[in-house]
């Protein structure tokens, strides 16, 4: 059987799950089906950075396991894992030439609790560096394909483990979202991206970008499937003091509850100029789904939606610019120009081993931070973002409230075509940012497909620890909306 | 507040101030490109001046007061040789870095 035909790896994570743990496959069977087909396709596509050696050993202790009668959640499940996040034996990236040769000697806690669920990590995903881009474009190991069309970006900054997921390279992914990096690529590729609620899964093994914003999420095939993953690698960690004791929800048992008596906001500043107008109808078709499965639309208004991408860039920058100190020749990665003195090693190491978007980014929070600025920029920075999340904690209480909007003002752009123009790469985050400002749990999925046949996205927002409704919700537009496997696999889909 | 133009180039000498704190040692291409890019980004960020907003309301972000406090107890750390496993220069159980006091 080809790479291509096999079942395998075109079934979601919860179907291949229960059929390694009813015995009619092993968890090593659906390891070499994936291994299988990212050798064949990941060629043409370059999601990952990096293969795990161990993969099929680690899938033979999983079956192990299984024997000896545990209960895995995600008995056997393949997944992808963004390159900013460690493991332990894999080399980490960040898609950054600074950390050459960085091996964690541990797991993040979101991965060792997959681990510990069954799941058998394939690899490490390709990523914009230090997760600073949109597109895939700014990792220093070049770009990943979007699955739907060879010559456009797969979104950033978690490209790599959206296209992944949408070409049936893995049915699970993680990846890491500051200000849409999850939801963004998810929207181009077609699949399911959750960012959860800030402190609902541990950050401890991210490599920082901004610390009060980041947070680690799910990329999958179907909405039950992202809910299982956030079941296993939800809750507090003594690793990281942000990740809150909340109880988790009953996940997946929100898939199947429906969304009657739900009332779904549409913010009228995200359906406004510069929203491509195929998004906007295929947005509004997913609010008449909703309706028709019970739930009440209407419209709101969240005013300081203008403000966001000011805000957000210039608070992420400057969190950057001081999680980014770290990388100065000492403890890790590459070292430059140690001849020339310590301070010239310093200067030298990050300007050789930080890309042009890092390096912008360091520079906007260095000045956004420094004497003379810090009143005019970062201070009111914060304020402004005081002012959002209390505007989306107004209109989501009290519930059961979601918000629905578009993901994204495009479909997938062109390679190359933003990559000039960074003030023009930032505002393709326009609708995605205020979710993290806010530190508030956002589903974004397909809800259709343009004239050309690339994928539209919608995104949920929901309360604090709201992700039973988002995916709820997100089951019922699932159902009204299904997607078709990307062209990957044609002959003619190349480079 | 420092005075800064309302768009084009950010000026070459602030470039080089803010380079330095950054320990960002660019070139002249480097640094008069992001002078260009910076001035662009700020200016465009300066729409904040219009958000109202004062900057003394802002408080604590993502319900920092009920963060989970874990047990003050003493456990076992990485190790130095762990800890050194990634070091371009390790000596003696250290990170080893030129020489600054000279500098």
């Amino acid at each position: 059987m080809s790479p291509a035909e096999n079942g395998l790896a075109s079934l979601t994570a919860c179907e291949l799950r229960r059929r390694v743990v009813a015995g009619e496959v092993s968890a090593l069977d659906a390891a070499r089906a994936h291994l299988e087909r990212i050798s064949a396709l990941d060629g043409r596509l370059h999601c990952f950075l990096a293969l795990n050696p161990k993969a099929e050993q680690e899938a033979r202790q999983v079956d192990r396991r299984i024997r000896a009668g545990e209960r895995l959640a995600l008995a056997g499940v393949p997944v992808a894992v963004k390159d900013n996040l460690v493991t332990a034996g894999l080399a980490t990236t960040c898609g950054s030439r600074i950390l050459g040769g960085f091996r964690s000697p541990t797991d993040a806690t979101a991965v060792s609790r997959l681990r510990a669920a069954g799941a058998v990590v394939l690899g490490k995903t390709n990523l914009d560096e230090f997760a600073m881009g949109s597109s895939t474009e700014t990792s220093a190991f070049g770009p990943t394909r979007n699955p739907w069309d060879p010559a456009r970006v797969p979104g950033g900054s978690s490209g790599g483990s959206a296209a992944a997921v949408a070409a049936r390279l893995a049915p699970l992914a993680l990846g890491s979202d500051t200000g849409g990096s999850i939801r963004q690529p998810a929207a181009f590729c077609g699949v399911i991206g959750l960012k959860p609620t800030y402190g609902r899964v541990s950050r401890s093994g991210l490599v920082a970008y901004a610390s009060s914003l980041d947070q680690v999420g799910p990329l999958t095939r179907s909405v039950a499937d992202a809910a299982s993953a956030l079941a296993a690698i939800a809750g507090p960690d003594p690793r990281d003091a942000t990740a809150r004791n909340e109880p988790a929800g009953d996940y997946v048992g929100a898939c199947s509850r429906g969304v009657l008596g739900l009332r779904v906001g549409l913010p009228r500043e995200y359906f406004g100029a510069g929203l491509d107008p195929e998004i906007e109808r295929a947005v509004r078709l997913a609010a008449a789904a909703l309706e028709a499965a019970g739930a009440t639309l209407e419209e709101v208004s969240l005013p300081h939606t203008r403000f966001a991408i000011p805000t957000y860039y210039l608070l992420a920058t400057a969190e950057a610019s001081s999680n980014l100190s770290r990388y100065d020749g000492v403890r890790y990665g590459e070292r430059l120009g140690a001849e020339a003195g310590l301070r010239a090693m310093f200067g030298r190491t990050r300007a050789g081993g930080f890309g042009a978007e890092v390096q912008r980014r360091i520079m906007l929070g260095t000045y956004s931070l420094s004497a003379g600025y810090h009143e005019r920029f970062h201070a009111r920075a914060q304020a402004v973002r005081t002012r959002i999340r209390e505007e989306l904690l107004a209109l989501l209480g009290p519930g059961p409230r979601v918000l629905l909007a578009p993901t994204t003002p495009t479909a997938a752009f062109g390679l190359g075509e933003k990559v000039e123009d960074p003030l023009q790469m930032y505002l393709s985050d326009v609708y995605t940012v205020t979710a993290n400002l806010g530190g508030l749990p956002a589903l974004a999925l397909p809800v259709g497909r343009s004239a050309r046949g690339l994928p539209l996205g919608a995104q949920l927002m929901g309360p604090p620890f709201g992700e039973e409704l988002l995916f709820a919700a997100g089951a019922v537009l699932e159902r009204a909306f299904p997607l078709p496997a990307p062209p990957c696999d044609a002959p003619g889909f190349a480079p | 507040m420092a005075d800064r133009p309302a768009g084009g180039s950010t000026p070459i000498a602030e470039v080089r101030r803010i380079a330095r704190l950054a320990g960002l040692e660019l070139d002249e291409a480097g640094i008069e490109r992001i002078g260009r890019e910076l001035g662009s980004i700020l200016e465009s960020m300066s729409s904040l001046d219009e958000a109202g907003a004062a900057t003394h309301d802002h408080g604590s972000v993502s319900g920092a007061p009920s963060l989970p406090l874990r047990e003050d107890a003493v456990e076992p750390c990485l190790g130095a040789e762990a800890a050194l496993g990634n070091a371009p220069d390790p000596a003696r159980g250290l990170f080893r870095v030129p020489r600054s006091l000279d500098e």
